[in-house]
């Protein structure tokens, strides 16, 4: 269990404010979805806690700096995963997940027993020990994200870090990909951050959203709070429906003066 | 189910025999054939009377053994060595750059190395009485100077890095560092002779002395290359994935690109420009046996060293008694092998 905070967070690119000072405490065990138009920041705050951003401001997990901490030490904590994992074809199920266990290797060392043990016990749970000794060019694409997920739990790390997980796949696995974070997060205590492109999903899933644009949140709060037709009118520049149906919000794109009919 | 039931790439003891076994028939062939043939039983006795604490006679008379030992061991040796660490260069810098068309000859490295030994040659013509040979020293230079040169307009050049983008760029700095050391080497006339013979491939003169002055830096390449193995396996990955796996990509890649340029260029001042040979030997075992560094690199290794004693004895005895360039033989085969992979990794791409 542990909790990640932000502090004043400002990453500057090539010249570009991309965060402009951004504070936000993410709980232990909670699940924050950020949401934004393209070009918000989104994918660069994700990149910013996992070292890979030159930021000033302090980012935390837990209490400790994630500025202090080495690479190795900071994928201990971190399982990071991308928007556009890159899947290496010829590469065994069970080879790709085995690298989830990289930061409890030493340097030049080989994978022990118990690394075996632990990607065993994650692929059992994500139903994939069938498919252990497929190749990954072998394999539908929800199967794919359920092998990237099987990685990302095999580094055992107490903070889940998804960037738009989803957004390469049909609406049955992306609800199935999801529904697994969600069961596994309960499971094991984990802390999810997600950059997510649907905002009904986000509403779904997230416990609580942040709503960035120009490198600032704009809204924070419940799906209730922030997904609202204003909200999302303001800073998406869209035009939109939210319905509600049993507690659920579902945000649904409306051409703007066309006629609407459904009940809100 | 136990965790005998997953089963991870790793080098299979059989495979490493086939290996190491391809590479001692490539041996004793090596040394048996040529203008004298030589009794393999014999050769073998001749090895095994070599290792220590035992004696046995082998059967062969004072010449024949002078051919054996002078003449042919120090060349099979040496092309031997080369040919293992050309092929195992190519798949490191295979998996480093993450392109599967990487190759010493092709990047640029080996006319880099091929400038640097050439300018030790020419203005440097006593070097090779200084307690440390230049030769190899100059070559590592220029080998370093092309890859980093290479790499740098490979990425800049496209914004969408293709694998023939790197490619592209190789084969523009080997022939700019082509010409270069060819307008050395003219000007330089006196010293003529003594490069054409470099370039063609000196494993025609090849001695004991220059077994040893390249095998240590061979070894040090070898070493460092593949201990990486695992970490060349998580580097398929891509960067930014590696990097949130907690490797130092940047530092490993550098490392390696160091080594293995290391590697081809002890490997091109002993034998000249020799191309394809990290192409063909790694993508023939990535084709049998899998994918995963664990297996590629070590087979690598050995079949390079294989692949190139073989092509060596097709060169010295296909138009006997004159010979070829060995660098023509691994190019006929090497070319069509080269336009597969190209076509197979558009495919993927």
């Amino acid at each position: 269990m542990i909790g990640v905070g932000f502090h004043d967070v400002r990453v500057r690119l090539d010249g570009q404010d991309i965060i402009r000072g951004l504070d936000l405490e993410v709980p232990p065990r909670s699940w924050v979805g950020i949401i934004g138009p393209n070009g918000a920041g989104k994918t660069t705050l994700v990149r910013a806690l996992l070292g890979a951003a030159p930021i000033s401001g302090v980012i935390t997990i837990g209490d400790r700096r994630v500025s202090d901490l080495d690479r190795r030490g900071l994928a201990r904590l971190i399982a990071y995963v991308p928007q556009l994992p890159y899947i290496p074809r010829a590469m065994t199920v069970v080879d790709y997940a085995l690298m989830g266990r990289t930061p409890y290797i030493s340097y030049l060392g080989v994978e022990t027993s118990e690394d075996l043990r632990v990607v065993e016990e994650v692929l059992d749970r994500l139903e994939l020990l069938p498919f252990a000794g497929r190749s990954l060019g072998s394999l539908s694409g929800g199967e794919l994200q359920r092998v990237v997920l099987a990685r990302a739990f095999a580094q055992q790390a107490p903070l889940l870090v998804l960037d738009e997980p989803t957004s390469a796949l049909d609406v049955g696995h992306q609800q199935q990909v999801l529904e697994l974070v969600d069961s596994l997060r309960r499971e094991q205590d984990l802390t999810v951050i997600s950059a997510m492109h649907d905002l009904t999903l986000a509403g779904q899933f997230a416990e609580r959203l942040i709503l960035l644009r120009d490198g600032r949140i704009v809204a924070e709060g419940t799906a209730e709070e922030v997904l609202t037709e204003e909200t999302i009118a303001t800073h998406y520049g869209a035009s939109v429906k939210v319905f509600r149906d049993n507690g659920t919000l579902i945000v649904v794109p409306m051409r703007a003066g066309a006629p609407t009919t459904g009940r809100s | 189910m136990s965790a005998t039931a997953l089963r991870p790439a790793t080098l299979r003891g059989i495979w490493l025999l086939a290996g190491l076994s391809g590479v001692g028939v490539a041996l004793v062939v090596g040394v048996m054939l040529g203008p004298v043939s030589l009794d393999p039983t014999a050769i073998v006795r001749e090895l095994v009377d070599r290792l220590p604490l035992i004696e046995i006679d082998s059967g062969l008379d004072r010449r024949e053994a002078a051919i054996l030992w002078e003449l042919r061991m120090p060349r099979v040796v040496l092309a031997g060595l080369v040919g293992a660490m050309l092929a195992l260069s190519g798949a490191a810098y295979q998996g480093v750059f993450r392109n599967p068309l990487a190759d010493p000859y092709l990047l640029g490295v080996a006319a880099g190395a091929g400038l640097g030994a050439t300018l030790a040659i020419a203005y440097f013509p006593a070097a090779s009485q200084w307690p440390v040979d230049p030769l190899p020293l100059a070559a590592f230079a220029g080998a370093l100077v092309a890859v980093f040169a290479t790499y740098t307009l490979g990425r800049s050049g496209a914004r969408s890095r293709t694998a023939s983008t790197l490619i592209l760029a190789g084969v523009a700095m080997a022939s700019f560092l082509t010409a270069l050391q060819t307008y050395v080497q003219q000007r330089e006339s006196d010293t003529l002779r003594q490069v054409f013979a470099w370039i063609l491939g000196q494993l025609t003169t090849a001695s004991w002395p220059q077994v040893t002055l390249v095998l240590p830096y061979l070894v040090v390449s070898a070493i460092v290359i593949l201990s990486h193995r695992r970490l060349l396996d998580v580097m398929a990955v891509g960067d930014e994935e590696a990097d949130s796996l907690g490797v130092d990509t940047r530092r490993i890649r550098l490392l390696i690109v160091i080594a293995a340029s290391l590697g081809t260029a002890a490997a091109v001042s002993v034998s000249g420009l020799i191309a394809f040979v990290g192409i063909i030997v790694p993508h023939t075992v990535r084709l049998l046996l899998g994918s995963s560094f664990r297996i590629v690199l070590p087979l690598s290794l050995m079949l390079g060293a294989a692949f190139l004693i073989l092509t060596d004895l097709t060169a010295r005895t296909l138009i006997s008694p004159a010979e070829l360039p060995i660098g023509v033989i691994t190019a006929v085969l090497g070319a069509p092998f080269f336009l597969v992979v190209l076509r197979r990794s558009r495919s993927i791409t």
